[in-house]
């Protein structure tokens, strides 16, 4: 058995503040603690000179900050958290089980830190969170992912042109993606509309979610349509639709046409080796 | 080659600048000296955030405070951040920069806010070491700030004798916030005075001021979201006697004043306390 590496001081006074496992194996017994992460007994005795309050507050102001730039991502989710009387149980649950990891200190801090808690609410680490808003978070988190991608995203990319070979690849445009939920979420996003929560599942609802002027716009759409552009999610073939699809290669061919058209779809270069392609959709996100 | 903090300009007193608070101090521009603006607030963001900085620049002289450089991690520096806030001092032609005399990660850990280091004398050399490479690249002078803090471990060091080990070993200078001195001596049961004579008070290049509030446990919390007390509008006078000042800069982050003026009001008794009249701009 090969011992922990030590721990310094530091790096376990981080650890106390973000850990909360390891706090409470803290507050239990600090020998033990110590044993465990390989802290020298002197540093031990240091460590122990930081008061239980002065720790407390501290952890108090970095979880306040981490919640707060989720909040800002996923707003309707936490109000509805908060109305529910779920956002206490629930940010402490998330804050206790989800260590806040180095991310990229850029535009999309925001989106890495929301997408812990929607990845945390998806994978049922949260008991009692209805599952209406479940799938709000993961919605309105596509919409606010979106538009935090388009934000950042080079001016146009270059999108070769649809030319007269025998196949074309398709895929969606940057700022689109495809969610298909429980419940129609749209209006309680868009328009801040009450939701029946308690009521059970509507109906599946099926949009195309396109990021415009830093805004989203929701596209309801049938079923048959939502199945083709959901392919898209990776570089595909017209041709190859057909057999992911099972519908008519004329009604396939109708709605390739239509989304193209609406700025859904892009046609790209075929890829240079088969490839499936880099899967677009975060496996979390939608049903 | 870096500019001697000695030749650094006299800013005068100015106010962070806080998207919340744009409208009003484009409108009263001619009373507030120069502008603040928190480094990650602008780099790594959209090309309007330049602008934006641009436009700032072109009404003020602005000076970058940051808040990720982290200079007291274990780790190595962040190369990579370092240039981008290089980058963002020289385009907005700051005289100066600062960062905070902290961690903010560790490892792996990413904590998000100004923790305390582990003040013995072989990490202010290595945190002297990081912050003289900042001011290096970046070629302009590095300010290190105090912060408040609630936890601190058995140490080597008081905060002084830190400060003032790392100051030894760096060229760079001192951002006094002397609400955070402030409230640490209260939190902590230090006197501030002793602590000023123990600090070499000519490093000091630029000083903040800011008010908190009390928690019902008796703990003084850093909040920028009241009015700067009486107290450390004195310390602030007791300092600028001891030496010569290039700015000072009012932070207020919530708790918004419905009228402006009374931020106006906090900035003249800025420049009572140091005895300074407002700095005439061409801009």
């Amino acid at each position: 058995m090969t011992a922990p590496m030590r721990m310094t001081v530091q790096r376990a006074l981080a650890t106390l503040l973000v850990n909360a496992a390891a706090a409470a194996q803290w507050n239990d017994d600090p020998e033990e603690f110590a044993r465990q992460y390989g802290l020298a007994s002197p540093d031990l005795v240091r460590l122990r000179m930081a008061s239980v309050s002065g720790v407390d507050v501290t952890r108090h102001t970095i979880n306040r900050k981490r919640m707060a730039m989720v909040w800002g991502f996923l707003p309707v989710t936490f109000s509805v958290l908060e109305f529910r009387g779920l956002l206490r149980g629930v940010t402490e649950a998330f804050l206790a089980t989800v260590a806040p990891l180095r991310d990229p200190l850029d535009e999309r801090r925001h989106a890495v830190k929301a997408r812990a808690l929607r990845d945390f609410l998806v994978n049922g680490s949260a008991t009692k969170v209805p599952e209406f808003i479940v799938q709000l978070c993961a919605f309105e988190y596509m919409c606010s992912d979106l538009v935090s991608q388009a934000a950042v995203r080079a001016v146009g990319s270059a999108i070769a042109p649809a030319v007269g070979t025998t196949d074309t690849y398709i895929t969606l445009a940057e700022g689109v993606n495809v969610i298909r939920s429980n419940w129609d979420f749209a209006p309680v996003l868009m328009k801040r509309q009450e939701i029946a929560a308690d009521d059970p599942p509507t109906s599946i609802t099926c949009y195309v979610l396109h990021a415009q002027g830093g805004r989203i716009r929701p596209f309801r759409m049938p079923e048959a349509a939502w199945q083709v552009l959901a392919q898209c999610r990776n570089t595909v073939s017209r041709v190859g639709l057909g057999a992911l699809v099972a519908l008519p290669p004329g009604e396939i061919d109708t709605v390739i046409g239509k989304s193209l058209a609406r700025g859904f779809l892009a046609v790209r270069p075929a890829p240079a080796a088969p490839e499936p392609g880099h899967p677009r959709q975060e496996k979390l996100t939608s049903g | 080659m870096t500019t001697r903090l000695q030749e650094l300009p006299h800013l005068g007193v100015g106010l962070g600048f806080r998207e919340q608070l744009a409208e009003q101090i484009l409108s009263r521009a001619h009373e507030i000296d120069w502008l603040e603006l928190i480094t990650d607030n602008f780099i790594r963001r959209t090309p309007a955030f330049l602008i934006r900085a641009e436009q700032l620049r072109q009404r003020f002289r602005l000076i970058p405070h940051g808040l990720e450089m982290s200079v007291g991690s274990s780790g190595p520096l962040d190369e990579e951040y370092l240039r981008d806030v290089a980058d963002f001092v020289d385009a907005v032609r700051a005289p100066w920069f600062s960062d905070h005399l902290c961690f903010t990660r560790e490892g792996n850990i990413e904590l998000g806010s100004l923790i305390p280091i582990d003040r013995t004398f072989s990490s202010a050399v290595e945190v002297a070491r990081k912050a003289q490479h900042v001011q290096e690249v970046a070629g302009r002078p590095f300010l290190l700030e105090n912060i408040t803090y609630y936890v601190e471990v058995q140490s080597d060091l008081e905060e002084a004798q830190f400060i003032s080990a790392v100051l030894d070993n760096c060229e760079c200078g001192l951002l006094l916030d002397v609400t955070n001195l402030w409230i640490n001596s209260i939190n902590h049961g230090f006197d501030p005075r002793k602590f000023l004579d123990a600090i070499p008070a000519d490093r000091v290049v630029q000083v903040h001021v800011a008010g908190g509030y009390v928690t019902d446990e008796g703990r003084m919390i850093d909040s920028h979201s009241y009015p700067v007390p009486d107290e450390v509008w004195q310390l602030l006078a007791d300092l600028s006697q001891r030496t010569d000042l290039r700015g000072v800069l009012l932070e207020r982050d919530g708790n918004f004043p419905p009228d402006f003026g009374v931020i106006m009001a906090e900035l003249e008794s800025a420049r009572t306390a140091v005895g300074w009249e407002k700095v005439r701009k061409d801009r």
